[in-house]
């Protein structure tokens, strides 16, 4: 049987996917450029309706809720967010001041909803509570209280802050296998060496094992 | 040059293979759902449908899927498919080209993504992905040799509305068919799927079995007639509960035994599934290219 294709027919196709792949390098370049303005990133938080915004968490009081979400984090989140949600370039820094100060409803909110255009899908497909769980854990990511015997001398405290790890992070990694733990280390040695481009490695790494070893092993005294 | 740039392209698939992957998928098999695929991710899926034939051989089709996120809103894959005809021969029947874009960039009520798709195939082809028309289980009766002459060259388009509700997914696809080959009319079909997790809440440890992890769900779909005859009539119909596996260790089963509604349709289709999602390989590509840097 002899195949006849209409010529307009395949005009048209060609239109229709010419179209699509001009659409996809303008939202590129917009995303590109969008991405340069570090403030305007976190924009989508300020969208948030105002009943999304007070909407409690309703596993605030769910022990297992940060470790839970911590989880998820890992298998959802972290490959465009960072291990340590320390942000990558895809994606934001979710440890930012303007997350960490944002409401548990404002996060769900654009959990749910994404931020389509500049490529963060939405996560509606997750039911609600595994993306409260995700909140709680965001919200234990605030900055770090440092132990004080541990902030002295000054560059191994400022190191240490500026992985912003609370305890309950350090628990949930803690839980997780021995490879998370490496992960860890390399992202707080890695972070520590860009912020403080005069120190080595070399001085870091037994410091780091140090404090990560106290708190792995005794996490639950962290308060 | 050319093959140097290859070798890389290939190592570099290799790698991929070895990256972490992030799966949550839905256990639809013939539904779709208002999810896109993450920007940047790769999907690569098999599927098999082993189906009765009254008045003929039964079969077992097969295809594999590559599915790309190109941004949050527009996901683009390839298929190729095949088929088994159990005492006659083993044929590669086509393949199929197929976008979805989200149409709104928030959640609401209801959730459209348009899908387009255009195919090649041959009549030979006994995937079943999408049944539309006046479609019916003798039109697959024949032997391959003369199923394989025909060729198809069609537009598919489809509304596919989805909603999630209390950790529900109810989802509705409609599906209209051109085929650009002779004068065949517009066809018609539809899909309905709902599922939901064994569990709402995720535990806090690491686990295959958790509850979390399975989804299921059923699914119904069928013809509509064409632009001629609109309606149920000479058009086949089945019903398929379905399930998926969402494993951590980055690999999704699904499984779905379907069941004809009518005389038209096959007695009996299995379909299975297994799938694995490669994040960051748009990344690698773009570094491959000089695109960005690591």
């Amino acid at each position: 049987m002899k195949i006849v294709v209409p010529r307009n027919h395949i005009a048209a196709v060609f239109a229709i996917f010419s179209l699509m792949l001009a659409n996809y390098l303008a939202a590129a370049r917009n995303q590109n450029s969008a991405q340069n303005q570090e403030k305007s990133v976190y924009a989508a938080l300020a969208k948030a309706p105002q009943k999304a915004v007070t909407h409690p968490n309703p596993l605030q009081n769910d022990p297992n809720a940060v470790v839970a979400g911590g989880k998820l984090f890992e298998i959802h989140c972290s490959v465009c967010h960072g291990d340590m949600a320390e942000g990558g370039r895809k994606a934001p820094s979710l440890v930012a001041e303007e997350v960490q100060q944002a409401t548990p409803g404002t996060l769900f909110w654009i959990l749910t909803n994404g931020v389509v255009r500049r490529g963060m899908p939405v996560w509606s497909k997750l039911p609600e509570p595994q993306r409260w769980q995700i909140v709680s854990y965001l919200k234990s990511l605030a900055p770090l209280k440092v132990p004080q015997q541990i902030r002295e001398p000054a560059p191994r405290a400022s190191v240490i802050r500026s992985t912003r790890l609370s305890c309950v992070r350090l628990a949930s990694i803690c839980r997780f296998e021995h490879c998370h733990l490496s992960r860890w280390y390399a992202t707080v040695v890695e972070s520590s060496r860009l912020q403080n481009p005069q120190h080595g490695r070399a001085w870091l790494w037994p410091a780091l094992k140090s404090v990560s070893n106290r708190w792995c092993y005794g996490y639950e005294r962290c308060g | 040059m050319r093959l140097g740039r290859l070798l890389r392209f290939l190592g570099l698939v290799v790698i991929t293979l070895a990256l972490t992957a992030r799966a949550q998928e839905s256990p639809y098999i013939f539904t779709y759902d208002h999810y896109l695929e993450e920007p940047g991710s790769l999907e690569v899926e098999y599927f098999s449908t082993f189906g009765t034939q009254r008045g003929g051989n039964d079969f077992d089709a097969f295809w594999a899927e590559f599915e790309y996120g190109a941004t949050a809103w527009w996901t683009t894959e390839l298929y190729f498919d095949g088929q088994t005809t159990f005492d006659d021969s083993t044929l590669f029947t086509g393949f199929r080209w197929e976008n979805r874009f989200r149409l709104l960039q928030l959640e609401h009520f209801i959730n459209p993504v348009v899908y387009i798709e255009y195919e090649q195939t041959s009549a030979a082809d006994k995937i079943l992905k999408e049944v539309e028309g006046h479609d019916v289980a003798s039109d697959y009766a024949a032997p391959n040799r003369v199923l394989r002459k025909e060729h198809d060259h069609e537009l598919e388009f489809k509304l596919l509305l989805s909603k999630s509700f209390k950790g529900w997914n109810v989802a509705e696809n409609t599906i209209a068919t051109k085929n650009l080959t002779g004068g065949n009319p517009w066809e018609f079909g539809y899909a309905v799927g709902a599922s939901r997790p064994l569990a709402l809440k995720a535990s806090p440890k690491l686990c295959n079995l958790c509850r979390e992890n399975f989804i299921a769900g059923v699914e119904m779909y069928g013809g509509l007639g064409d632009r001629h005859s609109f309606g149920l009539h000479h058009t086949s119909q089945y019903i398929a509960p379905v399930v998926a596996w969402n494993l951590p260790s980055d690999w999704t089963f699904r499984l779905s035994p379907g069941f004809g509604l009518n005389d038209n349709s096959h007695a009996f289709l299995l379909r299975w599934g297994i799938s694995r999602e490669f994040s960051g390989f748009g990344q690698l590509l773009a570094r491959l290219f000089g695109g960005t840097k690591p």
